[in-house]
């Protein structure tokens, strides 16, 4: 009986909430406030989940646990947020945050985001027997070279008067890298409509083929709102 | 109390942490000092996760004041909406409350878990895959070969989806190896000089932060 009223709630929600893509409507909003408040819930349940082991669970272990009581105090100060006279001290607890994010990200992009791209441009440009992986070579060093120089805003070479070889080695090396991100563009947008048109797919098989009865009283209840919602306007 | 400790405290404090966790990190200097940072710089990462948990925290009863707020202007068309928001809030954190108190993990706790599995899984779903009726407007505008840019990201992308498709193989068994191919070579290439940006900007912001000329982490100004 439970699983059978969960079946139902969960594509009543559903065709609610396409409803949208029609017309906001009452039942829309019903439902979107639902997942507000039960995502709101779910978050703050996860954090207590969080806290609940990584800070009360290991201090109840022992005494060198017992730094953890420093960014419970610190997270508390958050909510001096409140106070118009007190709003600065939550600035201790946001400033270890930013500062271990920033150190965690200044670690780690050098090598990663820097380093390890460079070093994986350099590709020879002959090899031997493989005109291909010579050609996709070539390709690779053009469009990231290209892309930098794209991205290079603090100067550019002379454009009024004759064109130098620095002007025309710019000017085509800016042109394969919008070429090249142009494709990179391509293939992202089409991997993003595949993976949204998949997901549709699946919530219909998942919750609304299994629950049909449902699903059509959903629907004819989403059409009574929407119809309501156009003649209220009018 | 006075600017150094409304603000200038603060910044020193980031600028310390992050310029202590990178010198650390980079430096070798003995195994003392080596050991004493691996076990400072782990409490620094659990501070971190046990000060976003309470941020999450904070989130959550920023909400639930909004919605308060609401219900108190007596604001008609949003006064049901508000009590819904603040219900449904107020009974997942009872039922986590309750499944701490038995000592059991939180999504493991029968009411909650059916909460998860019939309201917010399949809302959160429905929310994501919206998107998808206005991409489909979207790529329309998209799709339009205006300039020989345009022509190419209109190429690329329906050579992806027909390789990515059962129904772009049976037209022609080459779109597989083109996607793969677009994918390993001109994307790879494409992304790349992004990601080189990405990194150089994570170092300039880290660096504004030790000189203290990043302050918007710091909230409203005085």
């Amino acid at each position: 009986m439970i699983e059978l009223i969960g079946g139902w709630l969960a594509a009543v929600m559903i065709v609610w909430i396409y409803s949208f893509v029609y017309k906001d409507n009452v039942l829309y909003r019903l439902a979107e406030h639902l997942f507000v408040g039960t995502a709101a819930g779910y978050s703050i349940a996860l954090s207590l989940d969080s806290l609940n082991r990584t800070a009360f669970g290991q201090m109840a272990k022992g005494m060198e646990y017992w730094h953890l009581i420093i960014p419970i105090i610190l997270g508390l100060t958050f909510f001096f947020k409140y106070s118009k006279k007190y709003y600065w001290i939550a600035r201790y607890g946001v400033g270890i945050n930013v500062a271990v994010g920033a150190a965690l990200a200044l670690r780690a992009a050098p090598m990663a985001n820097i380093i390890r791209q460079i070093n994986a441009t350099i590709l020879p440009l002959w090899v031997e027997g493989d005109p291909l992986k010579t050609f996709n070579n070539w390709l690779m060093i053009l469009i990231t070279l290209g892309g930098l120089t794209y991205f290079i805003f603090t100067f550019f070479p002379k454009t009024e008067g004759k064109a130098g070889p620095v002007n025309i080695v710019y000017k085509a090396l800016v042109t394969i890298g919008i070429y090249g991100m142009m494709v990179g563009f391509g293939y992202l947008f089409a991997n993003t409509i595949m993976t949204r048109v998949g997901f549709l797919i699946g919530i219909i098989l998942q919750y609304l083929q299994p629950r049909f009865d449902a699903t059509v009283v959903a629907m004819i209840l989403a059409i009574i709102a929407i119809a309501f919602a156009v003649m209220k306007k009018k | 109390m006075s600017v150094v400790v409304r603000r200038t405290i603060p910044q020193i404090i980031v600028a310390l942490v992050i310029v202590l966790m990178v010198v650390f990190y980079f430096f070798y200097i003995n195994a003392d000092v080596s050991k004493g940072f691996t076990t400072a710089d782990k409490a620094l990462s659990d501070w971190a996760i046990v000060i976003t948990a309470i941020a999450a925290i904070v989130g959550g009863i920023d909400i639930l004041r909004y919605h308060v707020n609401q219900i108190r202007k007596r604001e008609k068309r949003q006064i049901v909406f508000s009590c819904v928001v603040i219900v449904m809030e107020i009974v997942m954190v009872l039922l986590a409350c309750y499944a701490l108190y038995s000592g059991i993990a939180i999504t493991t706790q029968p009411n909650f878990q059916w909460l998860y599995t019939y309201l917010y899984a399949p809302a959160d779903a429905a929310m994501y895959s919206i998107l998808v009726f206005y991409i489909a407007s979207a790529s329309y505008r998209t799709f339009r070969a205006r300039n020989p840019p345009a022509v190419l990201l209109l190429i690329v992308a329906i050579i992806v989806m027909l390789g990515n498709t059962s129904l772009g193989a049976m037209i022609w068994e080459g779109f597989l190896p083109l996607r793969d191919w677009i994918y390993n070579v001109p994307n790879t290439a494409a992304f790349r000089p992004i990601t080189m940006g990405i990194g150089f900007g994570l170092i300039i912001l880290g660096l504004r932060l030790i000189i203290g000329k990043e302050t918007t982490w710091m909230g409203r100004r005085e």
